[in-house]
């Protein structure tokens, strides 16, 4: 090796015999002294500024005594036992209110807690092989569930102590019955929820109240939309 | 005789060795927090999903558990955490293309001996949010994580020398960038 290799040296990347000679250089070369001081002091602000930012202790340990517990992180026999329990619990109240639209109503065949949307996108597209949308809210809706029955996913929010569900399926004529309206250019089903069609899928909203619905609904719309863009 | 019980007892110990490592794992992981955490953040610039990503990151860990062989256990939880990231639709395909920056571009005029720092933390992360994803991320990994070449080369599914490449790159850019800011507070009164 004939050139010097200051990044390396400051790195610590180089063999013995390598450190030794770019040290011999160092002692006689100003400029390649100031080039040296120069990456450390790059490297040394670098670090001290990322270090100096907080990092989230308590929610990162929280996440990982959750991870064990998560259902895609244990094993597949486990999880579906895990899964079914929980579904013979909670899959008596979906879909138990009269409505005029018509989605699947078949019970629910699996449902997982998680506050994670992206997790939870991943978790129905593994089930289920629907396109599921990350639906990270910003007008506060959390994700607290997924959940999915034959033909059919969901989540559930919560947004100010209220719940929402938002239902999907390759359904062909789901919102049958249903007032249509046009909002924003698009047309909408109104049951007792909000309904609408969008890349082949049908959506369906319900729960909590009927302001919050709508901003719910159009930011889905808006969400499917750009993630629709992104994959294509 | 002794054969079969050594059949069985291979088995037995076979068996229990696959679940072992699963309780080893949140010790194992539990000090590698802050790391992930860091890194997820350069590579998704928001706390939020920051710890989105980490959180994804442990549950395909801990479901992994059982392949992972030993060695590099940050770099290994990096390279899920990448893989994630692309899973995500956080189109990585993007990311690379802005990598591909004009070298042209980067001063090698040395600035440090004329003027002192002067700039803060918030200005250094400023501006080292605004490099390109892979150069930022190889900063973060070999600067303030401390990584050798190999184990970010490793984290990040590349050769040692697109590392140093990216290395030199990156830390040319962000220079250039902060003799920026200095120079701008050097000239106000």
């Amino acid at each position: 090796m004939n050139r010097f290799d200051w990044q390396a040296y400051v790195d610590g990347a180089l063999n013995p015999d390598e450190q030794a000679r770019h040290e011999s250089r160092l002692a006689q070369d100003e400029v390649a002294r100031r080039e040296v001081e120069g990456l450390r002091a790059l490297k040394r602000e670098v670090r001290k500024a990322v270090l100096s930012e907080p990092v989230p202790k308590a929610t990162l340990l929280a996440g990982l005594k959750r991870a064990k517990r998560h259902p895609l992180a244990l094993p597949s026999r486990i999880a579906v036992a895990a899964c079914v329990a929980m579904a013979l619990f909670v899959g008596s109240y979906v879909f138990n209110q009269a409505d005029p639209v018509k989605l699947d109503r078949s019970p629910v065949t699996e449902e997982f807690a998680t506050s994670n949307a992206i997790v939870a996108a991943q978790w129905v597209k593994e089930q289920t092989g629907l396109p599921a949308p990350v639906m990270k809210m910003r007008c506060g809706a959390k994700i607290r569930a997924a959940k999915y029955g034959d033909g059919w996913a969901g989540y559930q929010f919560e947004h100010d102590g209220r719940r929402y569900r938002l239902f999907m399926s390759r359904c062909n004529k789901p919102f049958d019955g249903a007032r249509v309206m046009t909002k924003a250019g698009k047309e909408f089903y109104v049951g007792k929820g909000i309904g609408w069609k969008q890349n082949g899928i049908a959506y369906y909203l319900r729960g909590g109240d009927e302001e919050t619905r709508w901003r719910m609904a159009m930011e889905c719309v808006a969400n499917i939309e750009r993630q629709h863009a992104n994959r294509f | 005789m002794a054969d079969t019980r050594s059949g069985i007892g291979i088995g037995f110990i076979e068996r229990i060795g696959r679940a072992a490592p699963r309780r080893d794992f949140e010790r194992a992981v539990k000090d590698e927090l802050p790391t992930l955490y860091r890194v997820a953040k350069r590579m998704v610039r928001n706390a939020d999903d920051a710890e989105d990503l980490v959180q994804q990151c442990l549950v395909k860990a801990f479901r992994a558990w059982d392949r992972f062989d030993g060695n590099h256990l940050r770099s290994w939880l990096i390279r899920i955490m990448r893989n994630e990231l692309a899973s995500n639709k956080r189109s990585l395909a993007a990311q690379a293309v802005d990598a591909e920056l004009d070298e042209s571009i980067v001063s090698q005029e040395p600035f440090w001996d004329e003027v002192t720092w002067r700039v803060d933390a918030d200005h250094v992360l400023r501006e080292l949010e605004e490099l390109p994803a892979e150069f930022r991320l190889t900063l973060h990994l070999c600067d303030v994580e401390q990584f050798t070449y190999e184990e970010a080369a490793e984290a990040m599914g590349v050769p040692i020398g697109t590392v140093r490449s990216r290395l030199f790159r990156a830390r040319s850019l962000l220079r250039e960038r902060l003799a920026g800011i200095v120079c701008f507070v050097g000239s106000r009164p």
